[in-house]
């Protein structure tokens, strides 16, 4: 995982990158992947598809990067954007014959291994939680996952969903309700 | 739990290592932005042809390219400038020859490359659709039917106002599972599936 870029350097690589630098853009790439690769793998069928949604995601964001301005939406909202149409394309191939999800159960992300020593409670919480999370519908997911994994602030998931940033807000509330109902019937369970 | 504390614990509980990615990726990253940069500098230069008969000077062999050069060096004024065009999309053709159909006959290549399948169309039949309306571009698998769809699309264009279609796509695609392509006319309504109007097609895989 390359290290946290600060709000200027991200902005830096990002006029670089408008000047078409490959230097900027492999340095952007590098930082974006692993969120966006997360994302996608858990919308597609292998890890392989998920990285190639991403590099073809990054080829439509070089084609387009002279439309991108810092307006309501960061570099990594605009990415997340692009990736997710780039998913969504691909995923609507396999939708009407219910292939995706026989392929998503199969390749359901993999438990994180603990460190030797790691809190035991805070791994079963982590286990709890996954599963619970795994009840939610696709939207509350999305959203979630775009907020804690994509670190996208609540206006960025709007922009990224077509969403007004109040309605998100209220479905982010709404959402967390469902996932404590969620852990709460995994605990108990 | 308060919020901010569940937020906390999914984004630990959903955070997965990832490998880091394969050199051939990041160098198709770069490779596609020096391929941007060529094609902004050759709009600054006012040169847009060269890239045309650049993509042209791979496609149709060494007599054609030497003519596309000879071309595009008349209207570029510059024949040190086309040979810094050369080089068209590097990877494996898969595919290069026509695509035909009611829509008349264009060229298409389709390139395995780091960051997915290219695909290059060229073809100057199609007819210019009323405003609104586009054509798009398919990968289509076995199975394909309107109740049923097994197709990725690849994109959507329009031809200039001369009629002519010269565009280029990314798709994260495998033809071996998608072997047929297909352009089809889309009436632009937001529909995502296709219209069924079949304008060119061909067996790529």
């Amino acid at each position: 995982m390359p290290p946290p870029l600060t709000t200027e350097a991200l902005r830096e690589l990002v006029d670089r990158a408008q000047g078409h630098s490959p230097d900027a853009w492999e340095d952007l790439y590098l930082h974006c992947r692993p969120k966006l690769v997360g994302y996608a793998r858990r919308r597609l069928p292998s890890a392989q598809a998920a990285d190639d949604a991403v590099s073809e995601a990054f080829a439509r964001a070089i084609a387009k990067i002279d439309d991108f301005r810092w307006e309501g939406i960061g570099f990594e909202g605009w990415m997340f954007g692009i990736t997710r149409n780039v998913v969504l394309e691909i995923q609507r191939a396999f939708t009407r014959d219910r292939r995706i999800e026989d392929r998503q159960a199969a390749a359901s992300p993999p438990p994180v291994p603990d460190e030797v020593g790691a809190n035991l409670e805070r791994s079963e919480e982590r286990e709890h939680v996954r599963r619970a999370f795994a009840r939610l519908g696709d939207d509350d997911r999305e959203l979630l996952e775009l907020r804690v994994v994509g670190g996208l602030t609540a206006d960025e998931v709007a922009a990224v969903l077509g969403k007004q940033a109040g309605a998100v807000r209220m479905a982010q509330s709404r959402a967390l309700d469902r996932l404590r109902a969620a852990m709460k019937e995994v605990q108990d369970a | 739990m308060r919020d901010d504390e569940l937020l906390d614990l999914l984004g630990d509980a959903l955070r997965e290592p990832v490998p880091a990615p394969d050199p051939q990726r990041v160098e198709a990253i770069r490779t596609a932005a020096e391929r941007r940069q060529q094609a902004a500098s050759a709009d600054a230069d006012g040169s847009v042809a060269s890239i045309a008969e650049s993509r042209s000077r791979r496609r149709f062999g060494a007599g054609a390219l030497a003519a596309a050069a000879v071309v595009a060096a008349l209207v570029a004024g510059s024949i040190a400038l086309v040979a810094a065009r050369d080089g068209g999309v590097d990877g494996e053709v898969e595919y290069s020859g026509s695509i035909t159909g009611s829509g008349g006959e264009g060229e298409l290549v389709v390139t395995k490359t780091g960051i997915g399948r290219v695909i290059e169309l060229d073809t100057d039949d199609l007819p210019i659709l009323p405003t609104g309306e586009l054509y798009e571009v398919w990968f289509v698998g076995p199975g394909d039917t309107p109740d049923s769809p097994n197709r990725i699309s690849a994109g959507t264009f329009h031809p200039d106002p001369h009629g002519v279609s010269q565009v280029t796509f990314a798709a994260a695609v495998d033809p071996a599972l998608y072997p047929r392509m297909e352009i089809t006319a889309e009436p632009g309504d937001g529909d995502p599936s296709p219209s069924g109007v079949v304008v060119l097609a061909v067996q790529v895989g």
